[in-house]
């Protein structure tokens, strides 16, 4: 297996820069995510490694080797498509032999491998199936058994699981954390779902417009956002985010007026310093008439069964989100006040960067 | 008793009622839509195709009535020498070109489809040929072969090759009309093309992943999945080439100068209908070319099935 590295890779659409120098290290056998809005160059950046799309500045190392001038079937790499990609005019079996057969492996090693991949992937019975004759999560499978039959150095996953049901999505995403498990590969996986990006990663990238925001584990990422963006992107429901001012003596003033004292002692800075709180939704709680330190209405309550997601409008006209208990008695309409926890909350100065 | 009044009806009917009645309207405006193409067909096509079958069995010579004579007229063209050796081109003329001409345009087909810039220019400028009337065609071609003052043999000479006489060497002749025949490519080309550009980008980067040389994709992906467009062009050609007519007679006249090499089927036949006025003759070598087009062209459906792919298809 092969690590992947970007020295300062450049794309240009035209004279657009959609991949503004991007510098990035995917260690052998770790599995990398990368995450972020869409038209943030995710995909793009994927397709750089693949082969598929050019690099205009920078370089691409696979196993140490400068890739960039290669074709992509000579990179190591294997993709598993948003689309599946099946030919459709072969069966799995064929899709999954297409490629070594082409390589020129004898016909008996061809068929040991693909029926050793079939059996890793409980495909076995789709192998004399076309595409058409297959559902969205068996297509999936022979996809990503084309990827892993050819035992590629790198597998590049371009938002594979986008286009299945919601417990398909689950049960695909436990079979490629498995199949990491037990292949031990490279793996770069391309999403825009955090929860694919959170329960798969062993590291998340969070790009965005072209450039990378964070690198870093998901508990990194989500309770040590680097950045504003990060820390509205990462998290669902996503951080609050509420201006404040930093109070004489280093404490923090809300909106409300209401003072509270930052766990850590003091805000770094001069008093009236500008700054953006941001807290998750679980450390807001509803709590009694006289204990919240701001309050607001109840614009929408999600109910989930065991937690409650309330979408409350404040006095001065912030949205909060708030994870309650399933059994939150707070209902549409109603008039609540909020207690706020400020145990993991994160301060961004006005640039955005978290600076406490 | 129970019927309703008509005021109360629309309101009162049952939903199966109200669907067989809506589609009864809508049956009745598509065969509307549908008629004058369906008179166009029967006075253009479907009688004339009639009165072929009759006038291949009588002798008809345009004045007077037909006379029923039986199948006179088939042991007649079995007789004809003429009829043997066009038939003889024919069959040869449809063997080279219709191969050649399938390759050409897949060929121009898959260029296009890598053009990027000026694609619409490119592909009118090839498409234009197929405007160009088959008569003014095969005159430039004349022009452009002619064996003394043509630009082809000249710079063939200047090359240092002696040229054939183009158009008077009967070995050399029926390779020109081939040769013309291939010219106007632009429906063939269009075709493919349009069977290139339906192949998923995702599908056509899989094969690049999969293997690093282009023909293994041209062979294994890209050429399986445009099997329809294969299968269309093939049919269209054969029935084309079985039916060269023009070329043949601007280059070779109604006799298939040089020698009758490029005498085809189709001038023995026009000769036969407008020069000797033998009707129940024409109708009988049109009748025998009908059958015999229509079974290569059911023969070819029928090996289809195995070697072309339909998108959707499941087996």
């Amino acid at each position: 297996m092969g690590a992947v590295q970007l020295l300062g890779v450049q794309k240009f659409f035209g004279t657009m820069e959609v991949i503004k120098g991007i510098d990035l290290r995917v260690d052998d056998g770790e599995l990398v995510v990368f995450v972020g809005p869409s038209g943030c160059g995710k995909s793009t950046l994927l397709r750089m490694i693949a082969g598929l799309e050019d690099v205009d500045g920078g370089e691409v190392l696979i196993s140490g080797v400068e890739v960039s001038g290669l074709a992509p079937a000579k990179r190591g790499v294997a993709m598993v498509f948003q689309n599946y990609a099946l030919y459709p005019h072969m069966s799995a079996y064929d899709n999954l032999a297409y490629g070594l057969r082409r390589s020129g492996m004898a016909r008996a090693d061809v068929d040991s491998r693909v029926r050793e991949t079939a059996a890793l992937l409980q495909i076995t019975d789709l192998l004399p199936r076309r595409p058409k004759a297959m559902s969205g999560g068996q297509r999936q499978r022979v996809a990503i058994g084309r990827a892993i039959v050819r035992k590629p150095e790198v597998f590049l996953f371009d938002e594979p699981l986008s286009n299945l049901d919601a417990a398909l999505r689950v049960e695909m995403r436990s079979q490629i954390a498995r199949l990491h498990q037990e292949l031990k590969a490279t793996m770069i996986f391309v999403t825009h779902d955090q929860v694919e990006a959170m329960t798969l990663a062993d590291r998340i990238v969070v790009l965005n417009s072209g450039r990378v925001e964070q690198v870093g584990t998901p508990r990194e990422v989500y309770h040590n956002p680097a950045n504003l963006f990060v820390a509205s992107f990462i998290g669902s429901p996503a951080m609050n985010l509420l201006p404040i001012t930093r109070g004489e003596d280093g404490s923090i003033l809300l909106e409300s007026g209401e003072q509270m004292i930052w766990p850590g002692g003091k805000i770094d800075g001069p008093p009236g310093r500008a700054l953006t709180l941001g807290l998750r939704p679980d450390r807001l709680s509803l709590v009694g008439s006289d204990q919240g330190q701001i309050s607001g209405t109840v614009h929408l309550a999600e109910h989930l069964g065991d937690e409650t997601i309330l979408h409350v409008q404040t006095a001065a006209g912030r949205a909060l989100t708030l994870k309650c208990d399933g059994d939150a008695p707070a209902r549409l309409g109603d008039l609540v006040q909020i207690g706020l926890d400020l145990t993991g909350a994160c301060l961004f100065d006005p640039d955005g960067r978290r600076v406490q | 008793m129970g019927k309703s009044t008509p005021s109360g009806q629309a309101g009162a009917e049952t939903l199966p009622r109200r669907r067989r009645r809506a589609g009864r309207n809508e049956a009745r405006a598509g065969v509307l839509f549908a008629l004058p193409w369906m008179i166009g067909l029967a006075i253009f096509t479907a009688i004339p195709l009639v009165l072929t079958f009759y006038i291949a069995q009588a002798r008809f010579q345009i004045t007077g009535a037909p006379k029923w004579v039986g199948l006179q007229n088939y042991s007649a063209i079995w007789a004809d020498p003429a009829v043997w050796t066009s038939a003889q081109n024919t069959l040869m003329f449809a063997m080279i070109s219709v191969p050649i001409k399938l390759v050409l345009a897949l060929c121009l087909a898959l260029l296009l489809n890598r053009v990027t810039m000026l694609s619409g220019f490119y592909r009118t400028v090839f498409y234009l040929p197929f405007l160009m009337p088959a008569v003014a065609g095969s005159i430039v071609f004349i022009l452009l072969l002619n064996p003394v003052a043509g630009p082809v043999n000249m710079m063939l000479q200047a090359m240092g090759l002696s040229p054939p006489d183009w158009l008077l060497d009967p070995k050399a002749a029926l390779w020109t009309l081939i040769l013309l025949s291939l010219w106007p490519l632009g429906v063939e080309t269009l075709v493919f093309l349009g069977g290139l550009q339906n192949i998923p980008k995702d599908i056509s980067e899989a094969a690049d992943l999969d293997s690093p040389r282009g023909w293994h994709k041209l062979v294994w992906i890209t050429i399986p999945l445009i099997t329809p467009m294969i299968l269309f062009n093939l049919v269209t050609g054969i029935i084309y080439s079985f039916q060269v007519f023009t070329q043949a007679l601007v280059i070779g006249g109604t006799t298939g100068k040089p020698a009758e090499a490029t005498l085809m089927y189709m001038v023995v036949l026009y000769r036969a209908a407008f020069r000797y006025f033998n009707m129940g003759h024409a109708a009988a070598m049109a009748t025998v070319l009908f059958v015999v087009v229509l079974l290569l062209t059911l023969l070819i459906f029928r090996t289809a099935r195995s070697w072309v792919y339909y998108e959707g298809e499941s087996r």
